[in-house]
């Protein structure tokens, strides 16, 4: 009797509308943005982040010429692991700054019903022929 | 113009309680093709709205029975889903039913329940719908089906019951719709 009494009371009412833009959720950085290794100094920021998934750019400095790969890239979503497509990092010669682009795609709609705020970006590289791991934890939230 | 006027007539004085509904909010990318630029947010591209809308009806109808005039005050709910802004073009799916039949020689009987499917467009700007559905009344069991004609909050309808035979109705309605708005 409540709930019809509620439903009555609100009739005629406009309830909810969608978010606009600047209102939508997006992943974010919230711990282990950058990373420093032997020959490279790295830092990782979130470029696109919707429905179909993120992107991420990796600003990637060297110290010296520093052969540098991506061996693995993983970003895990509640109990969902999503693999990020092989790229070849861009050379680094002497003392460079270059971009690296990686895209991630996974549906992040269903993440985001589903309830996943939190998720995890497991990068593992290798500098020089030495294998380094890099994680960084997200957040999901307008 | 007719559209903004129900809107707003809507949203008066229940503005309070409107709410950003969180269900699908993530917008969208593209990822392929890396951003021109090579720092900053790129925002997402709006997918636009959703609505799902929650109208309750109480009519007031007069018909012509094989029992004679009778008139029947009733409420009708309807569902409708849209994709669009365009919210009241498409389908939707009414239940009600007559609260009562008053009979001026006859006394009270129960009134009909209905299910119909329903059509609502536009001829030219005037807003028109059509609708079938069954019928059945429940005192006395009696089931049939219907057809509905809806203009503004005027309404014709026609109905079969196996033992009661044709009916002719008319009436007046007035929706008082909910809507709840989303995310595609």
């Amino acid at each position: 009797v409540h709930r019809w009494f509620v439903i009555l009371t609100l009739a005629g009412c406009v309830m909810t509308r969608a978010p606009r833009v600047e209102e939508r959720p997006r992943w974010w950085i919230v711990r282990g943005a950058t990373f420093e290794g032997d020959c490279l100094l790295a830092a990782a920021e979130i470029r696109r982040s919707g429905k179909q998934g993120i992107g991420v750019t990796l600003t990637l400095k060297s110290r010296r010429t520093c052969a540098a790969r991506l061996v693995q890239g993983t970003l895990v979503v509640g109990r969902e692991a999503h693999r990020a497509p092989p790229i070849a990092l861009p050379a680094l010669p002497g003392r460079s700054l270059r971009y690296a682009w990686l895209p991630i795609a996974f549906d992040n709609n269903a993440a985001w019903n589903a309830g996943a705020r939190r998720g995890r970006l497991e990068l593992e590289l290798e500098l020089d022929g030495r294998a380094h791991a890099w994680a960084l934890e997200l957040e999901q939230r307008p | 113009v007719t559209r903004a006027a129900l809107v707003a007539l809507v949203v008066a004085g229940c503005t309070r309680y409107l709410t950003v509904a969180t269900r699908n909010a993530p917008g969208d990318v593209e990822l392929v093709v890396p951003p021109a630029r090579e720092t900053g947010y790129e925002a997402p591209a709006d997918p636009g709205p959703q609505y799902l809308v929650l109208t309750a009806t109480p009519q007031l109808g007069w018909g012509v029975t094989r029992d004679g005039a009778v008139v029947e005050p009733g409420l009708a709910i309807r569902v409708e889903h849209r994709a669009s802004t365009d919210i009241f073009r498409g389908f939707s799916v009414i239940a009600g039913g007559g609260v009562v039949q008053l009979d001026e020689h006859r006394g009270t009987r129960s009134g009909t329940l209905f299910a119909e499917a329903a059509w609502r467009s536009y001829v030219g700007a005037v807003p028109l719908e059509i609708a079938g559905g069954s019928a059945v009344r429940a005192g006395g069991f009696d089931a049939g089906g219907q057809v509905t004609g809806r203009l503004f909050l005027m309404y014709a309808r026609v109905r079969y019951l196996a033992d009661g035979g044709v009916e002719g109705w008319w009436g007046f309605e007035l929706p008082i719709p909910t809507v709840f708005g989303y995310s595609r």
